[in-house]
């Protein structure tokens, strides 16, 4: 009898993995330090839904100051502190900060900046934090022999200078002066919408930065009325003192005042405050990105649905899946409403946007077979799919990041609509039929049988409603582990492959009105090319092996990693024309 | 016992080659080694070879071997190259032959045939666009200025910030320059009020006034003269222009060629002329480095030596008058990426010259490099003459030079008679030791302990200073005093920093000398290092560091004893090297020969063989190398990309960028919505009417694309072009399209077919006992 030790370690090995994130991801949070009474009470809602200008865009402060804290300190912020209250506490009480860890590192320079910590006698505790999670304070930063490991650092273009620039951006960012250069939150007097808007600091000046020197008033504003920049410079100048002096009454009631008159310079082009809310709410919501956790719990049931066969398991797991796909759509919805173009331009909205196409696609299968034995898989495969991407969003903050940005100009064409949701699409169903895929193996590896589905996956699915029950081979009460599986592959692959091709000639459509050639070997045309081109074995292979279903579910998991390879390897280690997408 | 003994031999019909070959072709195993090979080959081409950086530590960082640039190949190359058109060939016809022996044609097997077919149309087209594929970039300038002058002949000025022309005439010397261009000067007044237009000011000398004259692109009505310090000429002196003479208008810029990517040409001509004359270079590698001996170029330290593999590639001129046609000119090295061309000492000089380097290497990390020329009195020292190195010829004369190191000072109490000298050691500074004790001066009561000392040091508005710093103690009196390397500066401080001068019973003078003094000789094997004081000697062996204390090092690099000075280009270390640099920092060896006698030059890539440093503005590099032949001929020289004729020449009308709210953000593209360039061509003696290309909207000319690539982000005054034909793509679309339908009617289409047939079979077979429909049903799948 063949032993079922494998399969006990491999799931033991599943379930462990998941169980960490899922733990992982419901316990851990940012090293908080015990808010003050000031940050506990300050109310900043009339600072968070206030417009700024930002590289193009008009968003809401919260989103913007969101941004840039990120830039500055990572996936967990200051200290567990709002965005908005970081940034304006970083501006205006800058010298706090000098001996906190603010500042993030990536892991790919941490080790080097350890070592040069211990031996500028950091204490080995702080050094043993500082690797776990990337936070180090400026005046460490500073130590001479962190200082010059890190210029040593930057000289290696290859390896370590792009970290060495994001610490260098960093600190820059984390400057007073540049934080309130970049706080362009007085809009156009005139209305001209091509024009830059203000900064603050030209309305109000730049003494309330306390930083030493007498700067004065800042100048008149052109078109701005005297009476309202005097009003908003005192308003302000209330806002830093009562901040400075931790008074939450006063500040707060001085940012209410401050945000009216914003407001007022020209109320006829202000961005409407609801849509400045949603923004704020949005990103207080983490962008959604915590859906996974209910994507997981429709896992659940829908893992007992498909293997036990339980008809309540499997409307839990409908009714968990709509949930979460609601939440998903609702995520896509208001990125689409905010940004004003269709979410699909940066890696973060194309994980999203993919796994979004996937498990609409599940819907539409599982329609067509409700009354087979493949019913639940396709949801199963979404499901899983749309976990994993959205726990990559979830754990990789720094690396998908949720900011709302303007598209890219090269990319501002109707093909963005079309070659990239398809192709994004196709990666979907690629990903769920590696889930079928390896599911089919799972069954293997426990000495499942080694049958197959015959008719073929997208045929399969129309027999099953052909006249004559006997030709349905995959009814439920007849249909073997082996052929559902094999079949649900089969029914993914082959949309994928026919989505995948449809989506490359898209792709060399637009590439040659774009670029001037359809095809130019760049590394994701290739890879996306190879990905195909593992499906064409896979087709053909099928057809001459004896063990159908084992070489199937083995290419089509070859034929995911391809394009996993070329999503993550090539995008973010290998440039090429398309390293934007 | 042996089957085979005991059965007859089995008769094999025997195949022919041909035979053999045809049933090769026909097996679909044989398609999916085919499709196996093709998926690695690609893999590796692309993408390379992922490996650790280091194979002890697995999880560490990894990187990457590019296979294809070892090989010296482009993507467009490595994809054209012989081993995979090869497999490409071998499967096409390998899908060709199964298809046909195969698959029967029929209404089942229509998917699968559309698919081959669609694949071989493809194939077919995809070879047609491949082999005839052209394609490069340009620069399209906006306009030039054409500056005319009573008595002289008019002269073309690029509008470019920087271009200027002098034109002597009979009134004198005018000069016209291109001060500042402003892409979008918005227009207040008149009917064009709220329009913008590209503004020039031109900055104009003439012999008896300046003034700068602005000038508006397509609006010559509004030129006028701006005094400096008085403002628009109209308002100052009544009327628009100072100088009526001086005649200022814009001409179109017409671009008459495209370079090639990937490509390399030779641009010679002779000194003086502003024409190239293109040698194309042809077989020229793309990523290595070739070189006739390692004496060629300067190595960066600690990375492996570039092998000699040089290169004798023949430039022959392709065009009429070409200066240097009596020639032999070839391409006989060629480097990668280079720093500089770079001036360095080294060994087998003449005469005596004795070269010392060495490093000094502090704790904190860094490094400082010191070269000296002992026999040379400006190079004998550096770092503001804390080191320096002196040649002996005697082991006498060596003793005497060791005495002299180190900073000393001299204190003299003229009261008690008292003269002493007593060193100053650089290393120590009160910091460091603030306990440090006072130490007596012989034959008086005072005693002294030193401070610290500064050396070349930026104090205050006084300039670079050297000073030491000597506390003075006698009893309950106690004072410091700073004591300048000139005298006149020195002056002494109280315990509670009153500032007095210098207390007249101490009198002092601080001679500093170099902290580590360095004595070659009399051998070339003879090297000591003396530190701060006599008594403080080390040896140096070549790459050793020896410890001087207070947190510094000092390693030798070399020694000459005859130094000669060379000149090579520098190659950067592979550290530094930016990946997507591609050509740019390349250069390639180029020797022309003539009579047994030859010149050699290393050349830098230029990405564009521009007329004149004008044209380059702040965007492009632009440094042709200037060549002496024997008998004094001098040519210019260049070496960039092959250039190919644009159907019809091209100028920019207008470039026009698109922005989000708020306008362009100087460096983000992410504030900009799209770049349209304004074109016109040059067709039957005229220019045509402007036609736009902006990004994904490219315009063609009689067969040629042309499409947004680049721009100037600064002044706008050029846009960059990209170029290229698309013969056999509508081929290649059918060829997609059959196939995608063939995989829909495989996949969606066929399986209705086969079950209408089903129908029609059970349909039929009703009556039949349950075996023989089952048979029926079988047949009919």
């Amino acid at each position: 009898m063949k032993s079922r030790i494998p399969v006990r370690i491999a799931d033991a090995g599943v379930i462990l993995i998941v169980g960490y994130f899922v733990v992982h991801g419901l316990t851990h949070r940012a090293p908080k330090v015990e808010k003050d009474q000031f940050a506990a009470s300050v109310d900043l809602k009339p600072m968070r839904d206030l417009a700024i200008h930002d590289v193009g865009r008009i968003k809401s402060f919260d989103s913007y100051a969101n941004s840039m804290i990120r830039s500055i300190a990572g996936p967990y912020g200051i200290e567990g502190e709002g965005p908005v209250y970081a940034y304006l506490d970083l501006m205006l009480n800058r010298d706090e900060y000098r001996n906190r860890k603010i500042i993030y590192m990536k892991k790919a320079i941490r080790q080097q900046v350890a070592r040069a910590m211990e031996e500028s006698g950091i204490p080995v505790d702080d050094v043993r934090t500082f690797i776990k999670d990337g936070m180090i304070s400026e005046q460490q930063i500073f130590e001479p022999k962190v200082l010059a490991e890190l210029q040593r650092m930057d000289t290696d273009v290859l390896r370590t200078a792009k970290f060495v620039n994001m610490v260098n951006s960093a600190l820059m960012l984390a400057d007073p002066h540049e934080l309130s250069a970049r706080m362009r939150v007085v809009p156009p007097p005139d209305g001209d919408q091509q024009k830059p808007w203000i900064a603050g600091e030209d309305v109000w000046g730049l003494d309330f930065l306390g930083d030493g020197h007498a700067h004065g008033a800042a100048g008149p504003v052109p078109g701005l009325s005297p009476e309202l920049q005097k009003k908003i410079s005192e308003q302000w100048s209330q806002v830093a003192t009562a901040w400075k002096a931790k008074n939450a009454d006063a500040a707060s009631q001085a940012i209410a005042a401050l945000a009216g008159s914003l407001r007022s310079v020209d109320p006829t082009n202000y961005p409407p405050q609801d849509k400045l809310s949603l923004e704020s709410w949005y990103f207080r919501w983490h962008a959604f990105v915590w859906n996974w956790i209910v994507y997981i719990i429709a896992v659940v049931p829908l893992l007992l649905s498909v293997i036990y066969r339980w008809r309540g398991a499997y409307r839990a797991g409908i009714l968990l899946v709509i949930l979460a796909f609601g939440i998903h759509t609702a995520s896509l919805g208001i990125r689409w409403y905010l940004s004003g173009r269709i979410p699909n331009s940066n890696m973060f909205e194309a994980v999203l946007a993919a796994t979004w196409f996937g498990v609409l696609g599940a819907f539409f299968i599982e329609v067509f077979v409700r009354k087979t034995a493949m019913r639940g898989l396709f949801f199963l495969g979404s499901s899983v799919c749309a976990m994993v991407a959205m726990m990559c969003q979830h754990f990789m903050p720094t690396t998908l990041r949720s900011d709302i940005d303007n598209v890219m100009p090269v990319l501002d064409d109707v093909w963005l609509y079309i070659h990239t949701n398809v192709i994004i699409w196709s990666y979907a169903l690629i990903g769920m039929a590696a889930i079928t895929a390896l599911l089919y193996l799972r069954h293997r590896l426990g000495g499942g049988d080694p049958t197959v589905a015959k008719a073929g996956g997208a045929g399969s699915l129309i027999l099953n409603n052909a006249p004559g029950k006997g030709d349905s081979f995959l009814r439920e009460d007849s249909a073997t582990w082996g052929q559902v599986l094999d079949a649900s592959t089969m029914v993914l692959m082959e949309l994928s492959f026919v989505m995948l091709w449809a989506g490359l000639v898209m792709g060399a459509i637009w590439a040659d009105h774009s670029w001037g050639r359809p095809w130019g070997w760049d590394p994701k045309e290739v890879f996306a090319l190879c990905t195909f081109v593992i499906f064409m074995i896979l087709l053909h292979v099928r057809f001459k092996v004896r063990d159908k279903g084992f070489w199937t579910a083995v290419l089509a998991v070859a034929g995911c990693g391809v394009m996993l390879f070329n999503w993550i390897v090539i995008n973010f280690k290998i440039s090429g024309l398309h390293s934007y997408a | 016992m042996n089957d085979s003994a005991t059965r007859p031999a089995a008769t094999h019909p025997r195949r022919g080659p041909l035979r053999a070959l045809l049933d090769l072709f026909n097996s679909v195993w044989f398609g999916i080694i085919l499709m196996v090979l093709i998926f690695l080959y690609m893999t590796v081409a692309s993408a390379g070879i992922l490996h650790p950086l280091d194979w002890s530590k697995p999880f560490g960082t990894w990187t990457r071997l590019v296979v294809r640039q070892r090989l010296g190949l482009t993507e467009m190359e490595a994809f054209a190259w012989w081993p995979f058109t090869t497999l490409l060939t071998l499967f096409i016809i390998n899908m060709c032959v199964v298809t046909i022996r195969r698959i029967r044609f029929n209404a089942l097997s229509a998917g699968v045939w559309a698919i081959h077919t669609g694949i071989v149309i493809l194939a077919g087209a995809s070879v047609y666009y491949f082999s005839t594929k052209m394609e490069g970039d340009t620069p399209v300038f906006r306009r030039s200025i054409v500056v005319e002058v009573p008595g002289a002949a008019p002269e073309r000025i690029i509008v470019q910030p920087g271009a200027a022309t002098n034109i002597q005439s009979v009134a004198g010397n005018y000069r016209v320059a291109i001060q500042s261009i402003n892409p979008t000067w918005p227009l207040l007044s008149g009917e064009d009020a709220g329009k913008t237009a590209c503004s020039v000011n031109v900055q104009v000398t003439t012999p008896s006034q300046s003034f700068i004259r602005q000038m508006l692109i397509n609006y010559p009505q509004y030129t006028e003269d701006i005094i400096p310090g008085q403002g628009r000429a109209i308002k100052a002196v009544g009327r628009k222009l100072l100088d009526e003479d001086l005649k200022l208008s814009f001409a179109y810029e017409p671009q008459n060629y495209f370079y090639l990517q990937d490509t390399a040409a030779l641009y010679v001509r002779e000194l003086g002329s502003s024409v190239w004359l293109e040698r194309p270079i042809e077989h020229l590698p793309h990523y290595s480095n070739n070189i006739a001996s390692r004496n060629e170029i300067w190595q960066p330290e600690g990375e492996p030596p570039v092998e000699p593999n040089p290169l004798d590639i023949a430039v022959p001129p392709t065009t009429e008058g070409d200066p240097l046609a009596d020639y032999d000119v070839r391409v006989t090295g060629r480097l990668h990426y280079v720093e500089s061309l770079e001036s360095r000492w080294v060994a087998g000089g003449a005469q005596l010259n004795p070269f010392l380097a060495v490093d000094l290497e502090y704790d904190s990390g860094t490094t400082e490099h010191v070269e000296m020329l002992a026999l040379d009195s400006n190079k004998n020292t550096d770092k503001d003459g804390l080191t320096e190195f002196r040649w002996v010829n005697s082991a006498e004369a060596r003793q005497d030079q060791v005495a002299s190191v180190g900073n000393s000072l001299d204190i003299s109490i003229p009261a008690e008679n008292v003269q002493v000298t007593v060193p100053v050691n650089e290393f120590e500074s009160f910091q460091q030791n603030p306990d440090a004790p006072f130490l007596p001066i012989t034959g008086s009561a005072w005693t002294y302990r030193i401070r610290g000392m500064a050396r070349n040091e930026q104090i205050g508005n006084a300039g670079p200073v050297t000073l030491a710093v000597v506390e003075f103690q006698n009893g309950a009196e106690n004072f410091r005093r700073f004591v300048f390397e000139n005298d006149g500066q020195s002056h002494d401080r109280t315990a509670d920093n009153e500032v007095h001068k210098p207390d007249p019973r101490i009198v002092t003078h601080f001679r500093p000398g170099p902290m580590i003094l360095f004595i070659g000789g009399p051998t070339a094997n003879d090297l000591i290092a003396v530190v701060n004081t006599p008594n403080n000697q080390v040896s140096l062996t070549t790459g050793k560091p020896v410890q001087l204390g207070g947190g510094l090092s000092l390693r030798l690099k070399a020694m000459f004893t005859n130094a000669r000075i060379e000149n090579r280009p520098a190659l950067t270390p592979l550290r530094f090297q930016d990946p997507q640099a591609g050509s740019q920092r390349s250069r390639i060896k180029v020797e022309i020969g003539k009579d047994g006698s030859s010149n050699s030059v290393w050349l830098p890539y230029h990405h564009y063989p521009l007329p004149d440093r004008q044209y380059a503005g702040n965007r492009f590099f632009y440094a042709p190398t200037t060549v002496t032949l024997p008998g004094g001929k001098r040519v210019e020289l260049m070496y960039s990309r092959k250039r190919w004729p644009l159907p019809s020449a091209v100028t920019l009308e207008d470039f026009d960028l698109k922005t989000h709210v708020g306008g362009f953000v100087q460096g983000n593209t992410q504030s900009v919505r799209d770049f349209v360039s304004l074109l016109r061509s040059y067709r039957d003696g005229k220019w045509s009417d402007v036609y736009t290309t902006s990004l994904n909207k490219p315009a063609s000319d009689q067969g040629w694309y042309y499409f947004q690539a680049t721009w100037d982000p600064g002044t706008m005054a050029y846009t960059g072009l990209g170029v290229g034909n698309r013969n056999g793509v509508h081929a290649q679309l059918v060829g997609c399209c059959i196939a995608v339908l063939g995989m829909i009617y495989v996949f969606y289409v066929k399986p209705i077919i086969k079950r209408r047939r089903r129908q029609a079979v059970w349909a039929s077979v009703k009556t039949q006992e349950p075996a023989e429909q089952r048979e029926a049903v079988a047949t009919a799948s």
